[in-house]
């Protein structure tokens, strides 16, 4: 399962970091075993014991799921940097792809939560006029990300127009 | 102005040939105007055969008067101002048309011929696709006699229309204008008005008190402005008044630009500081009085009737008094000048702030006047900027004239001009008559079923002496209030005119507000048609303009509250000039929700149709997408179709072309950005539309 759409013309699909896929995977842990723990006694207290057994039944199948999606997901994510747009494709379940032209960029911005930090890596977003939407790539390598915000960045100012 | 204008004419001729029996959104399909050269207006030679319709982007405009054009009007030259071709200069109708192309109105034609079935109720028919480009095909139904100059209407359009053109007769040919039965379109109309004029209100400013109707852009009132050098330059702007030289009317402006105004008495309001209009202090130590009586001095009350009542009234005089000395103070800071290109506002007390707009990023200028502010004679003026919340200026409050004053004033240094440019005239388009206005807004599920559901409750309430009803009954109440009361107040009174600095709305008759939307400001446009309004033939029709966000937006976005369809394609072609939407070819989605969704791509603009109750018609020009999105859901990967959204300016349209085979979609991004990177290298942007370089505008 690879990237849904075809790349542009003339460039090639740029992958993110293997990273991401422990990124999704700690976050989901951060969820699930909090979650399943304290659920369980809770679970367990309300209802039966029983319950609770089924509640971290639950959380361990969700958590082997989303294990593997982890990979699905960290798979989906390319970019690639046209003539003049930005191809960004992302989503799983949703799948997407988004053309930034260039010339419509306004903001550029690297970001990195403490979590992408510890691992190294970081998300790069792009802000349009179209404020509403937002176009982002998530899990690039920390120097990946800073440069290709330096090339947006520029490409940007070359090809700015008007609102 | 556009419609006056040449090109539009023979358009429209065939728009009302294609009426008859059929739902025809707007432009004949397939037909490109003829050029004109402009107004407000720049000369400018170059650029795009196609020209701008609305010729307020003045950068493509052929000089040359296009063919079968003559000048009208005794004393005038070849090259005008194509303002004047629509000043009948005699009473004839048939010299209205003598600019070479008809001036058919937007109702039936008259009584001269054995016309076609009145159109002046909805079009019959809906359901057609018109941006479909389907082909000049439609009968020419009217058998009127055609004035005698329309045979010798311009060449360009095509030669399909042209028969059509000439077979309309929807102008009325040599039938006097009383006569006119355009069903309750407004009585009688002076000669040379333009086309699409359900119903006639000269408003004050542009009243024509000559009696061929229409003058050249001048307000009557005002004399004849001191005539210009001969072979004065393209940059004279003003001219200070030559007491020597008696006044020529009218004179033949070798520059693009309009007579100076003669020296006013009054302060200049385009020059040096100034400050808001005196009557804000009281205004404002009153609102501060009223409310704090009314929320503080109520509940003191309840204290005692002697000692509430004083404690009350003292503590009120006490924050009266305090707010005089502070709105004093506040009002004497506050400043706003007109410099080059700026507008610069001066506030603040401790804390002084002086807020430099530059003027060509101007969004939108709107007067506002409340009611009380009205019958003072006041208004405020709004300067919308692209800049979110803080993109506003708003001048509280200003004297009637200082406020439209200062807002011609803006908006020509937006467009490039001298400041002193006197107002743009205007042409009216469209006035939504109280009647229609009330029922449409009533016209529509929700308005009709909450009605229903609250007259239930209310007899249940009755019958059963229940008032437990009332639990159901207030919150329908205040939301039929608000949908329905609410737009009704607001857009009592609505008149659209286009103009060379913008689409200009003026509507409200307890809030009066005059919304100007300067031409190129217009981001994607949104035409929607709830169920029922099929019945009517009436659309609304939204736009995505910079300016309006946040709560702005839900107010101002919409530009025409209701309308026939038929106009409101033709503002779409006035917004986006260059742009000919009647003639993109619509490809039908291969599994969309109804057979109404659609998805036409034209060389400059982009058009997507969707929806099965409520259809809805979005547009977007190529230059002014953001960015393009392909999305796939689960179920419409296992369909194998896919959507196209086109993003532009936050606003309420977004443009979906839903229900699209995958490949297909995938080509339709790629021809999408293509087309808007070709787009934005051929534009600049809006900015000083009438005096930029020559770069093809909107392309």
């Amino acid at each position: 399962m690879g990237v849904a759409f075809a790349a542009p013309p003339g460039s090639e699909w740029s992958r993110v970091s293997r990273r991401y896929v422990w990124y999704r995977r700690l976050v989901l842990a951060a969820v699930l075993v909090p979650g399943g723990g304290a659920g369980a006694f809770l679970v367990g207290g309300v209802f039966t014991a029983a319950a609770g057994a089924a509640w971290v039944v639950a959380c361990v199948v969700l958590g082997g799921l989303g294990w593997y999606a982890a990979v699905l997901t960290g798979r989906s994510w390319a970019y690639a940097e046209g003539q003049a747009d930005l191809y960004l494709c992302h989503g799983v379940v949703v799948r997407q792809l988004v053309v930034v032209p260039y010339g419509r960029m306004q903001l550029v911005d690297v970001t990195a939560n403490l979590l992408e930090q510890g691992l190294g890596i970081a998300t790069v977003r792009v802000y349009t006029a179209a404020s509403t939407v937002e176009a982002y790539i998530a899990g690039l390598p920390l120097d990946e990300a800073t440069r290709l915000r330096d090339r947006l960045a520029m490409r940007s100012e070359t090809y700015s127009t008007g609102l | 102005m556009s419609e006056d204008q040449e090109p539009t004419q023979p358009r429209s001729a065939a728009w009302l040939a294609e009426r008859h029996g059929r739902e025809s959104e707007d432009t004949a399909p397939g037909q490109r105007p003829p050029t004109w050269s402009g107004g407000w207006f720049g000369l400018r030679g170059q650029g795009r055969g196609e020209g701008d319709r609305n010729g307020h982007s003045g950068a493509s405009r052929p000089d040359a008067t296009p063919p079968g054009r003559e000048p009208s009007g005794p004393g005038e030259g070849g090259l005008l101002p194509a303002m004047r071709e629509v000043t009948p200069p005699t009473g004839r109708r048939g010299a209205t048309a003598a600019p070479g192309a008809p001036q058919p109105t937007f109702g039936p034609p008259p009584p001269s011929g054995s016309g076609p079935p009145s159109v002046s109720g909805p079009p019959p028919e809906s359901g057609l696709t018109p941006p479909s480009g389907s082909p000049a095909s439609g009968p020419p139904t009217t058998s009127a006699s055609p004035p005698p100059p329309l045979s010798a209407s311009p060449s360009a359009p095509a030669p399909g229309a042209a028969s059509r053109l000439a077979a309309t007769g929807s102008l009325p040919a040599a039938a006097p204008a009383p006569a006119d039965p355009a069903g309750g379109f407004g009585g009688d109309r002076p000669e040379g008005r333009p086309r699409f004029e359900p119903a006639w209100q000269v408003l004050p400013q542009v009243s024509a008190p000559a009696p061929a109707g229409w003058r050249p852009y001048r307000a009557p009132t005002r004399p004849a402005p001191p005539p210009r050098p001969a072979g004065g330059g393209e940059q004279v702007r003003f001219l200070p008044p030559n007491g020597n030289a008696a006044p020529v009317p009218p004179p033949v402006p070798t520059s693009p630009y309009p007579p100076a105004p003669p020296f006013r008495p009054e302060a200049d309001i385009t020059r040096g500081e100034h400050r808001l209009h005196m009557a804000t202090v009281p205004l404002r130590v009153l609102m501060v009085t009223l409310v704090f009586f009314a929320t503080l001095g109520v509940a003191l009350l309840g204290l005692g009737p002697e000692f509430g009542l004083s404690l009350a009234v003292g503590l009120t005089l006490v924050v009266s008094l305090v707010s005089c000395a502070y709105s004093v103070a506040a009002w004497q800071a506050t400043t706003f000048e007109l410099r080059e290109d700026h507008l610069v506002l001066r506030t603040g007390l401790l804390r002084r702030v002086a807020r430099e707009v530059p003027l060509s990023r101007l969004q939108a200028v709107d007067i506002v006047r409340p009611l009380i502010i009205q019958v003072l004679g006041l208004a405020e003026l709004r300067v919308e900027l692209a800049g979110g919340d803080r993109g506003e200026v708003r001048l509280r409050y200003l004297s009637l004239r200082t406020a439209q004053r200062l807002r011609a004033a803006v908006l020509a240094h937006a467009a490039g001009l001298a400041g002193q440019t006197p107002e743009a005239p205007e042409w009216r388009f469209f006035h939504l008559s109280f009647g229609r206005l009330l029922g449409a807004l009533a016209f529509r599920i929700p308005v009709l079923a909450g009605s229903a559901l609250f007259l239930a409750l209310i007899a249940v309430g009755i019958v059963f002496a229940e008032l437990g009803v009332l639990g159901g009954a207030i919150p329908l109440l205040l939301a039929l209030m608000r949908g329905f009361l609410g737009p009704l107040l607001r857009y009592t009174d609505f008149r659209a005119s286009l103009s060379p600095d913008g689409l200009r709305l003026r509507y409200g008759v307890l809030q009066t507000r005059m919304q100007t939307v300067p031409p190129g400001r217009v981001q994607a446009i949104r035409i929607v048609q709830p169920v029922l309004w099929r019945a009517l033939g009436v659309v609304r029709l939204e736009a995505n303009v910079a300016g309006y966000v946040g709560e702005r937006q839900m107010d101002s976005s919409t530009l025409l509250p209701v309308v026939p369809r038929n106009l409101a394609f033709t503002l779409v072609d006035h917004l986006f000039p260059g742009t000919d939407v009647a003639s993109v070819r619509l490809e039908p989605a291969r599994r969309g929700w109804s057979r109404y969704d659609a998805l036409g791509v034209d060389d400059t603009v982009l058009v997507t149709r969707r929806g099965l109750l409520c259809r809805v018609t979005e547009i977007v020009p190529h230059v002014r997408v953001q960015d393009i999105r392909l999305v796939e859901g689960p179920v419409s990967r296992l369909l194998g179709v896919a959507s196209v959204v086109v993003d532009t300016a936050p606003g309420p349209a977004r443009a979906w072309a839903v229900g699209r085979d995958r490949a297909e979609a995938c080509r339709i991004v790629e021809t999408v950005a293509a087309h808007a990177r070709e787009a934005r290298a051929g534009s600049e942007g809006p900015e000083r539309w009438v005096t930029r370089g020559d770069i093809p505008a909107g392309r």
